[in-house]
């Protein structure tokens, strides 16, 4: 029998805690309408910027970010994957399909086999090019600088920053600002999301980043992480309160 | 079946590592060995994703596009490093020297340019967000932590003062960390996701 440490328990009833918190999302989608869920603005943005670059006849540019290195692996990274599924799923007919740049070589094969398998799905492999998914750089900086000159192509019709950002990337947002493109910004880490709430006019906070997929896709099961995250940080949100008061009046030493 | 095979190798190894940090004494040695599997995967990935970068160059000096003339640097400055790598050995500390003398300054450029950018876009953040609680906060903010990071309040060495200071220090990372408590809800549920096979695209 293995004994567990103070931290193993509490990161075990963390987990039963999101576990149960998503059981009783489930239980509320049930009975519930899609059309109930939260609304993320930088995330709404992207579809909006998707039925403009249809129309404009432009393509959609994604900075991926880095994040599996193997000095800092992350499921973060993996976050940003399902939102350039579905939008490069859309695009698939585009005058322009939409373009993606990573700032690490495991996510780009990743996004590339993503997108495979996107245009496996269309029936239509033979428009499938590698090139829609490349390697911009092998470090945050180095990724930042691949980025730019496809930030600056004319024929782009919005770029969209999604996944483990570092703030060099607001570079790439200042960029897009002056050659007037839409852009959305969302990232995981807490330096990323700083920068890009002064240089980017769409962009999320906190957690909200873990939900950008399951907000894109409008469906009444991908409400179930967005109902999930809401309950999870009401509770943290009670907890905290709870922990002040229990400290100030000397309960917790 | 195409589908489901590599979905279900990727669920079952999930679990398996996830079993061997719960039980790392039974299976901490095959974990080590699933561990080493993967940093072979990844940096096989790692290579194909340089080829693949390498090639998309090399079709723009083909193709002689306006940019081509950057892609050409790119690859002799790859063949360069690569051969020097492969000659010289990486552990080289010339070759060391080498590299970081130039990707160092590029890369301090790069953020020196950053914090100029953001500097500019600190001022700008008011015409394009407007005036909101959001906006004013976080000028206020930014500029008490500029006062205080200068650390002129700190000389004056008075109590009440440095004691405002201290508490005034500690909001940063009150906030940091409740906003790290939520992430870390958002991280595990995209976790438990993708143990699944979930969340990575393939839903």
């Amino acid at each position: 029998m293995i004994a567990l440490s103070f931290n193993d328990i509490i990161a075990v009833a963390i987990a039963i805690l999101t576990i149960l918190a998503l059981f009783v999302s489930w239980l509320v989608s049930r009975s519930k309408v899609r059309s109930e869920m939260r609304a993320i603005e930088a995330v709404s943005a992207v579809e909006a910027f998707q039925h403009e670059a249809a129309e404009k006849g432009k393509r959609l540019l994604f900075g991926l970010g880095d994040g599996l290195t193997p000095q800092a692996a992350s499921v973060n990274a993996l976050a940003g994957l399902g939102i350039w599924r579905e939008t490069s799923a859309r695009a698939v007919f585009n005058d322009q399909p939409a373009q993606a740049i990573t700032g690490e070589g495991s996510l780009a094969l990743l996004s590339q086999m993503v997108l495979r398998g996107v245009y496996q799905d269309a029936v239509a492999v033979e428009l499938f090019k590698t090139e829609q998914a490349q390697l911009g750089g092998l470090s945050a900086a180095a990724g930042a600088a691949g980025l730019l000159p496809e930030v600056n192509q004319p024929s782009n019709a919005a770029v969209i920053l999604i996944g483990n950002h570092s703030p060099i990337a607001s570079l790439a947002a200042n960029l897009a600002g002056r050659k007037n493109l839409p852009l959305a910004a969302i990232s995981d880490t807490l330096t990323a999301q700083s920068a890009f709430l002064i240089s980017a006019p769409l962009s999320t906070q906190g957690e909200d980043y873990y939900a950008a997929q399951t907000a894109f896709k409008l469906q009444s099961k991908a409400g179930l992480q967005l109902r999930a995250l809401d309950i999870l940080r009401a509770l943290t949100v009670l907890a905290l309160l709870i922990g002040a008061v229990l400290k100030l009046t000397g309960v917790i030493p | 079946m195409k589908r489901i095979i590599p979905l279900f190798v990727a669920t079952l190894t999930s679990f398996f590592v996830l079993a061997g940090l719960i039980w790392p004494v039974s299976l901490g040695g095959y974990l080590n060995i699933v561990l080493d599997w993967a940093i072979i995967v990844g940096a096989m990935a790692l290579l194909v994703a340089i080829a693949h970068l390498f090639l998309a160059q090399w079709r723009k000096i083909a193709r002689g596009n306006r940019s081509s003339f950057y892609s050409l640097v790119f690859v002799i400055v790859f063949l360069l490093s690569l051969g020097g790598g492969l000659v010289m050995g990486v552990d080289d500390p010339e070759y060391r020297l080498w590299i970081s003398s130039i990707q160092k300054p590029l890369e301090v450029s790069l953020l020196g340019l950053a914090a100029v950018v953001m500097a500019g876009a600190g001022v700008q953040f008011y015409r394009t967000r407007g005036w909101s609680p959001l906006t004013v906060a976080f000028g206020v903010s930014a500029l008490v932590f500029l006062v205080i990071d200068l650390g002129f309040l700190q000389v004056l060495n008075s109590p009440p003062v440095n004691a405002i200071i201290k508490t005034l220090q500690m909001l940063p990372l009150i906030g940091a960390r409740g906003l790290l408590i939520g992430m870390s809800f958002g991280a595990l549920i995209v976790a438990l996701k993708a143990l699944t096979g979930e969340g990575v695209g393939n839903d």
